[in-house]
C-alpha cells in the first residue's frame, strides 16, 4: 500500500488537487516525507553530472592563461582573474554590441516563433483541408536536408533579396513560420487539446480565429513557454546562418563573436569561458523566470457530460 | 459539427467546409510565403546541383544521375550512412525513455524544483568548443570521469572516443547529456494532462502504474511521437560535435554523414556529389518519419482522432 | 466555457507584452552601431575615385585582428586613391564555406590570404600569376622569405609555371621539451646534435611510473598521431609519406617508411615511452607537458602560445629545439600561408599594394608579436615572435632556424587533403597498436595511388587544407 502510494505520488503529485486529509494524516505525512527525501537525493545525485559544464566554464573563465592546460584540472584557479570579464567584453571586440544585436535578432524572431507559428501549427492541428497533410510533410521535410549543401545557394539568394548584412535576414525568415520544429510542436499539443472545447465555442458564436486566440492559445501557457524558451535560446546561440549572411562587423551576433576567440590553431580559453558564461546569463535568466508558465493550469478535459 | 445543415443551399464559398479550407490557407499563408521565398529555392538548386559536377568555382556540368551511381562504389558512403544509423537506432530510444523519466522528476511538486529543472536543461544550452572539451576530459580513459566511476566499481573502462569499437556508444552517452530539451517538451506535455482525468482514475482506484499507462502515456503521446520524428532527424544529422571531437576517427569509427557530406563540400570542393549525398540523407530521414506517420495511428492518441 | 478564462486572461496579457517587446526589438534594429565597428567588411564603401581592393582575411585569433585593423587604418591613411575594406571571418572550419559562399555569389573578392590550400583555385584560373609583377617591382624581392615558402607559392616544383601568391605565415614542427623533467633525470637538455637514436634514450630515461600501478605517469616523448607530426620522421628515415609530384605519390610502402612508422609504433607498443592519445588528457599532448607528465614533444611554432603563459603562470620551465636527425639528415613539416591576388580583382595594382603590405616588414613584424603563426618573411629579430617582455626561452635560434629544414606537408599540397583522409584513418589501427605498420601500408598506398591518378585525371585538387588536427 505504502510503496503504491509512493509509486503514484510519483507520477501525479504535482496536479494532485488538494484532498481533506482524515485520521492517516500523520502517517501520510511521514510517507510524504520520505517520498521527498528519496526524490531530493535521486534529483541531486543527478544533477551534478550536469552541473559540470557550468562548473567547467565558471572554473575556466577566471582562469590565468597559462593555468587553463593543467592536468588534472585545476577546478579553483590558484588565482581569480575576474578581469577576464572585462577584456571578454571590451578588450578585443565590442562583445557588447554583438549582443545588443542578437537580442534584436532574439525579439524580432520571437515573435514569428511564438505567434506565427503556432496560428501554423493550429491550422495543422485542427483545420480541415485539401492537401493538409502532404503540406505538413513539407513543413517537416525542411528540416530533413542538412544545412552544407543549401548554404551557397541560400546565400545567393539573400543576395538577391537585397538581405545581406541585414539582421532582418535572420529574423524575417522566423516572422515568416520558418520554424518548423516549432509548428511541429504546437501541432501536437493543440491536438491533445478536446476539440469539442472550440466546437462549443463556435455554437456560442466564437469565429474560426477566436477559437484559435480564445481556446486553444490560452489552454497551451506551458508550450508557449517552450517555444519562447527554444526560440530564444536557439536565435540566441544561431551561428551558422549570421556567418554566412553577415559580413559586416557592426551587424556581427553574439555567436560569431565568440568565435573569434578560437584562432585556427590556439584558443583563448580565459576570454572565451568569460564570454560564453555572460552568454548565457540572459538564457538561464529566461529559463529560470518562464517556469512560472510551467504549472499546472486549470485544465479541464472537454464538455463533460 | 453540423455541417449537413448548409451543404445543399449555400455557395460553395459559405459552406462551412470551404470556409474552413479557406481560413486553413489563410493562417498557413506566413508558412508558405516564407517557404517560398527562403527554402524552397535553395533546396531545388540543391537538388539541381546533385546532378551536376561543381566545384563552387567554375561553371557547374551536368552530370545526370551519376554522383548517385558512385555512392554504389563508394565504400565511405555505406560506412558512414552504417555509423549514423546505429548511432540513431541507439540514441534515439535511450533518449526518448530518458527524457520522458527525467520530465516525470521535475513535474514533483518540491520545493527548489525550478532550480534543478534549469541544472538539468543545462547542457542543452551550453553549446559549441566548450562541451566539445569537457566531453574529450570526460572520456579521457585516465583522468576522466566517466572511467573514475567506473573504476571505483572496479570496471576497466574503455578507451571511448579513441577506439573505433567505443567511439559511438561514447557519442550516445554523450547525447543523453543533452536530454534536457525533450524534458522540457515533455514536462509542458505533463502539464497539460487535464486533472480530472487523474481524479476520475484516483476514484475508480487505479493505481500510479495504471494511471500512467492509461492516462500520462496516451495524452502525452503526440509529445512523444514529436519527440520521436525530432529525435530522429537531428540524430541523422549530428555534425558539430563529431567535428571538433573526433574528425570522423578513429579509423572512419564516427564518420557520420553530415561529416562526410561536410568533407565533399568544403574540403574536396565536391558539392555535387556532396549535393546528392544530402539528398539521398533526406530520403532515408524521410522514409522513416513517413513510416513512423503510418503506424502512429495504432499508439499515438489524439484528442477527437477523426480530425 | 468558464474555465479557462483565468488562463486566457493571463496568456492574452502575455502576446501583448510579446508584441510589444518585438515592437521595441524591431525599433532596436534601426539603431546606428558604434563608430569603431563601421567601415570594414562592407562593400560598395569606396567612392569612384577610389579604388577598392576587398581582402578576404585569414583569421588567427582575436588579438591579431585588433592589431591587424589598426594597421589597415594606417594604410588608409597613407595611401589616399585605395579603399581597402579588410574583411575578418570567423577563424577554423567555416573559413571556407564563407569564401566559397562570396566567391560562387560572384562578390567582390580581390586578396586572399589564404588559411587553407589555393590549389583549387588556381587549378579554376582564379589566381592572378604574380611573376610579371614580382619582376616589375624593384621594392619587393622574393629573397626576402623562406625559400621553401617561396617555392611553396609557385605552381610546378623547381619554381616552375605560374606564381601564386606571396609567402605570409608558415608553421613548422619543433622538439619542445620541459625542463625541470630532464633535471629531474638528470638527463641532459636535447640539443641540435640530437638523432632519434638519442630522442629514444632519452625518453626510456625520462619515462616513470611514479606510483607504481605499472603503467607510466611520466612520459619520455609525445609524437602525436596525425601526419603533420609523423611527415618529418618519415622523411628523416629516407622514406616518406606522399609525393603528389611523383607518379605513384604513396611512399608510406617504401622500406624506410615502413621502418619509421615502425619506430613510431615501438614508442607506444614496445618502449612504451609515449603516451597514446588514449593516454593523454582530452585537452591535447601540450597540456602534459606542462603539466609535468611529458618530457619531450613535437609541435609547431604556436605551442609557444600556450607554454608562455604556462612559464608565466605556473612556473613551467621549457626548451625548444630543432628536430633530430635521421638517417636522411634533419628534416621538418613545413606549412605556408600565402597572399594571392583573384583574377575578379578589378584593380590588380592597387591590389598588389595591399598584398605587399600584408607582406611587408610592418605587418610581418605585428605577426610576430600576435600571430601563433609565424611571419614568413626573413626577420632577422632576436624579438622574433615575443613580446619585448616575454623574452622566453632563453635560447629562441631553433625557431630562427627551423624552415631551413622544412619539406613541404603533404596534405596541403594539391590533392592533399583527399590523400590525408585515406592516410589518416588508414594508420589509426597503427597506433591503436592492432596492426603493424607492414601490415596497412600496401593497402593504403594501393587506395593512395589510385586517388590520386583519378583527380590528376580530372580537375581534382582539393581545396581544404587547414591544419585543423595540429590543434591536438
Amino acid at each position: 500500500m505504502s510503496e503504491k502510494n509512493l509509486e503514484l505520488n510519483l507520477l501525479t503529485s504535482a496536479r494532485r488537487a488538494p484532498q481533506p486529509r482524515s485520521a492517516f494524516l500523520s502517517r501520510k505525512t511521514l510517507l510524504e516525507i520520505l517520498r521527498q527525501l528519496i526524490l531530493y537525493i535521486i534529483l541531486i545525485a543527478g544533477a551534478l553530472p550536469f552541473l559540470f559544464p557550468l562548473i567547467f566554464m565558471l572554473s575556466t573563465s577566471l582562469k590565468s592563461k597559462g593555468e587553463v592546460l593543467l592536468v588534472p584540472i585545476r577546478w579553483i584557479p590558484s588565482q581569480i582573474i575576474w578581469g577576464n570579464y572585462y577584456e571578454a567584453m571590451f578588450g578585443y571586440l565590442p562583445l557588447y554590441w554583438f549582443m545588443l544585436n542578437t537580442l534584436k535578432v532574439v525579439l524580432g524572431s520571437l515573435v514569428g516563433d511564438v505567434l506565427v507559428c503556432a496560428l501554423v501549427g493550429y491550422a495543422f492541428a485542427r483545420l480541415r483541408a485539401p492537401g493538409r497533410d502532404i503540406l505538413f510533410i513539407i513543413v517537416l521535410s525542411t528540416m530533413m536536408l542538412p544545412g552544407q549543401v543549401v548554404l551557397v545557394p541560400t546565400y545567393i539568394l539573400f543576395r538577391y533579396l537585397h538581405l545581406l548584412n541585414s539582421l532582418w535576414s535572420l529574423i524575417l525568415p522566423n516572422l515568416l513560420a520558418g520554424g518548423a520544429f516549432f509548428i511541429f510542436l504546437f501541432r501536437q499539443f493543440f491536438q491533445t487539446i478536446n476539440p469539442e472545447l472550440g466546437d462549443a465555442a463556435k455554437i456560442d458564436g466564437c469565429g474560426l480565429f477566436g477559437v484559435f486566440w480564445r481556446i486553444y492559445l490560452p489552454l497551451s501557457t506551458p508550450v508557449l513557454a517552450t517555444v519562447a524558451i527554444f526560440s530564444f535560446f536557439w536565435n540566441w546561440n544561431n551561428f551558422l546562418w549570421p556567418l554566412i549572411l553577415i559580413d559586416a562587423q557592426d551587424k556581427f551576433v553574439l555567436a560569431v563573436g565568440l568565435k573569434l576567440f578560437q584562432g585556427a590553431h590556439t584558443t583563448e580559453f580565459p576570454l572565451l569561458m568569460a564570454a560564453s558564461v555572460i552568454a548565457l546569463l540572459p538564457c538561464l535568466l529566461l529559463f529560470f523566470s518562464a517556469q512560472k508558465y510551467f504549472i499546472q493550469g486549470v485544465v479541464v478535459s472537454g464538455v463533460k457530460g | 459539427m453540423n455541417r449537413a445543415n448548409g451543404q445543399t443551399s449555400l455557395g460553395w464559398w459559405r459552406r462551412p467546409a470551404s470556409r474552413e479550407a479557406a481560413f486553413f490557407y489563410l493562417c498557413v499563408s506566413p508558412w508558405i510565403v516564407g517557404f517560398i521565398l527562403f527554402t524552397a529555392g535553395p533546396m531545388l538548386a540543391s537538388i539541381l546541383i546533385s546532378l551536376t559536377s561543381w566545384d563552387f568555382i567554375s561553371s557547374p556540368t551536368y552530370v545526370g544521375l551519376s554522383n548517385y551511381q558512385a555512392m554504389l562504389n563508394d565504400e565511405l558512403f555505406f560506412k558512414s550512412l552504417k555509423v549514423t544509423t546505429t548511432y540513431t537506432l541507439l540514441s534515439v530510444p535511450l533518449g526518448l525513455a530518458g527524457g520522458l523519466l527525467i520530465a516525470l522528476l521535475m513535474n514533483q511538486n518540491l520545493k527548489g524544483i525550478t532550480i534543478f529543472r534549469t541544472i538539468y536543461y543545462l547542457p542543452s544550452v551550453i553549446a559549441g568548443v566548450a562541451v566539445a572539451l569537457l566531453w574529450q576530459w570526460i572520456f579521457n580513459p585516465n583522468y576522466g570521469m566517466i572511467n573514475g566511476i567506473l573504476g571505483l566499481v572496479g570496471i576497466d573502462g574503455p578507451k571511448w572516443i579513441y577506439t573505433e569499437d567505443w567511439v559511438i556508444p561514447a557519442f550516445v552517452i554523450m547525447s543523453l547529456w543533452g536530454v534536457g530539451a525533450s524534458m522540457i517538451i515533455y514536462l509542458a506535455a505533463l502539464q497539460s494532462v487535464p486533472t480530472e482525468l487523474y481524479e476520475a482514475a484516483a476514484l475508480d482506484g487505479a493505481g500510479a502504474a495504471r494511471r500512467f499507462q492509461s492516462i500520462t502515456l496516451p495524452m502525452i503521446s503526440p509529445v512523444i511521437f514529436f519527440n520521436l520524428i525530432i529525435g530522429i532527424i537531428n540524430s541523422f544529422q549530428i555534425f558539430t560535435s563529431v567535428y571538433i571531437m573526433t574528425q570522423g576517427g578513429p579509423n572512419n569509427g564516427s564518420l557520420f554523414f553530415v561529416l562526410y557530406i561536410y568533407r565533399h563540400a568544403f574540403q574536396y570542393f565536391n558539392i555535387g556529389y556532396a549535393s546528392a549525398l544530402a539528398w539521398v540523407l533526406f530520403i532515408v530521414i524521410m522514409l522513416f518519419t513517413l513510416f513512423i506517420f503510418r503506424f502512429s495511428k495504432a499508439w499515438v492518441y489524439y484528442e477527437g482522432a477523426a480530425r | 466555457m468558464n474555465a479557462p478564462s483565468k488562463t486566457a486572461k493571463l496568456s492574452r496579457r502575455d502576446f501583448l507584452q510579446l508584441t510589444a517587446i518585438g515592437t521595441v526589438g524591431a525599433v532596436i534594429a534601426a539603431c546606428a552601431p558604434p563608430a569603431s565597428l563601421s567601415g570594414s567588411g562592407e562593400a560598395s564603401a569606396g567612392t569612384a575615385a577610389k579604388k577598392s581592393v576587398f581582402v578576404f582575411e585569414c583569421c588567427w585569433n582575436a588579438e591579431h585582428i585588433k592589431a591587424g585593423k589598426e594597421l589597415y587604418t594606417k594604410f588608409r591613411s597613407e595611401h589616399a586613391t585605395i579603399d581597402v575594406i579588410d574583411f575578418w571571418p570567423a577563424a577554423g572550419e567555416d573559413w571556407t564555406a564563407k569564401l566559397l559562399a562570396k566567391v560562387a555569389a560572384g562578390d567582390q573578392m580581390d586578396i586572399i590570404w589564404w588559411c587553407a590550400s589555393h590549389h583549387k583555385f588556381a587549378e579554376e584560373g582564379r589566381l592572378v600569376d604574380l611573376k610579371d609583377l614580382v619582376a616589375s617591382d624593384t621594392s619587393f624581392k622574393l629573397e626576402d622569405y623562406q625559400s621553401v615558402g617561396v617555392d611553396f607559392c609557385y605552381d610546378q616544383p623547381k619554381r616552375g609555371g605560374a606564381l601564386w601568391g606571396v609567402p605570409t605565415n608558415y608553421a613548422t614542427v619543433l622538439l619542445w621539451y620541459n625542463k625541470k623533467m630532464f633535471d629531474a633525470a638528470g638527463v641532459p637538455y636535447p640539443d641540435t646534435k640530437w638523432t632519434y637514436t638519442d630522442l629514444l634514450d632519452a625518453a626510456k630515461q625520462l619515462t616513470k611510473d611514479t606510483n607504481g600501478d605499472g603503467k607510466p605517469d611520466e612520459w619520455g616523448i609525445s609524437i602525436p598521431n596525425d601526419s603533420w607530426y609523423y611527415q618529418p620522421v618519415l622523411d628523416a628515415f629516407g622514406g616518406g609519406a606522399v609525393n603528389i609530384d611523383e607518379d605513384q605519390p604513396c611512399k608510406l610502402n617504401q622500406p624506410q617508411s615502413v621502418e619509421a612508422l615502425q619506430w613510431l609504433q615501438d614508442l607506444y607498443l614496445k618502449h612504451k615511452v609515449a603516451p597514446t592519445s588514449a593516454d593523454m588528457a582530452g585537452l591535447g599532448s601540450q597540456a602534459m607537458l606542462i603539466s609535468n607528465k611529458l618530457a619531450m614533444g613535437f609541435w609547431p611554432e604556436w605551442a609557444q602560445f600556450d607554454f608562455l603563459p604556462a612559464h608565466k603562470d605556473t612556473g613551467l620551465e621549457y626548451g625548444v629545439t630543432l628536430l633530430p636527425t635521421g638517417s636522411a639528415g634533419r628534416v621538418t613539416n613545413y606549412w605556408a600561408g600565402i597572399t594571392s591576388i583573384t583574377t575578379m580583382a578589378k584593380n590588380p595594382e592597387a591590389a598588389w599594394e595591399v598584398t605587399k603590405f600584408i607582406a611587408g616588414d610592418e605587418y610581418q613584424r605585428m605577426m610576430t608579436v600576435t600571430l601563433p603563426e609565424s611571419p614568413a618573411a626573413l626577420i632577422k629579430t632576436t624579438d622574433f615572435r615575443f613580446k619585448e617582455y616575454d623574452k622566453y626561452p632563453e635560447d629562441r635560434s631553433a625557431l630562427i632556424e627551423s624552415p631551413k629544414y622544412g619539406r613541404q606537408y603533404f596534405v596541403v599540397a594539391r590533392y592533399g587533403k583527399e590523400l590525408g583522409d585515406i592516410v589518416t584513418p588508414g594508420l589509426d589501427p597503427v597506433w591503436e597498436g592492432k596492426t603493424a605498420p607492414a601490415a596497412v601500408v600496401d593497402d593504403i598506398c594501393a587506395k593512395v595511388d589510385a586517388k590520386a591518378a583519378e583527380l590528376k585525371a580530372k580537375k581534382g585538387s582539393s581545396g581544404m587544407g587547414i591544419c585543423r588536427p595540429c590543434t591536438a
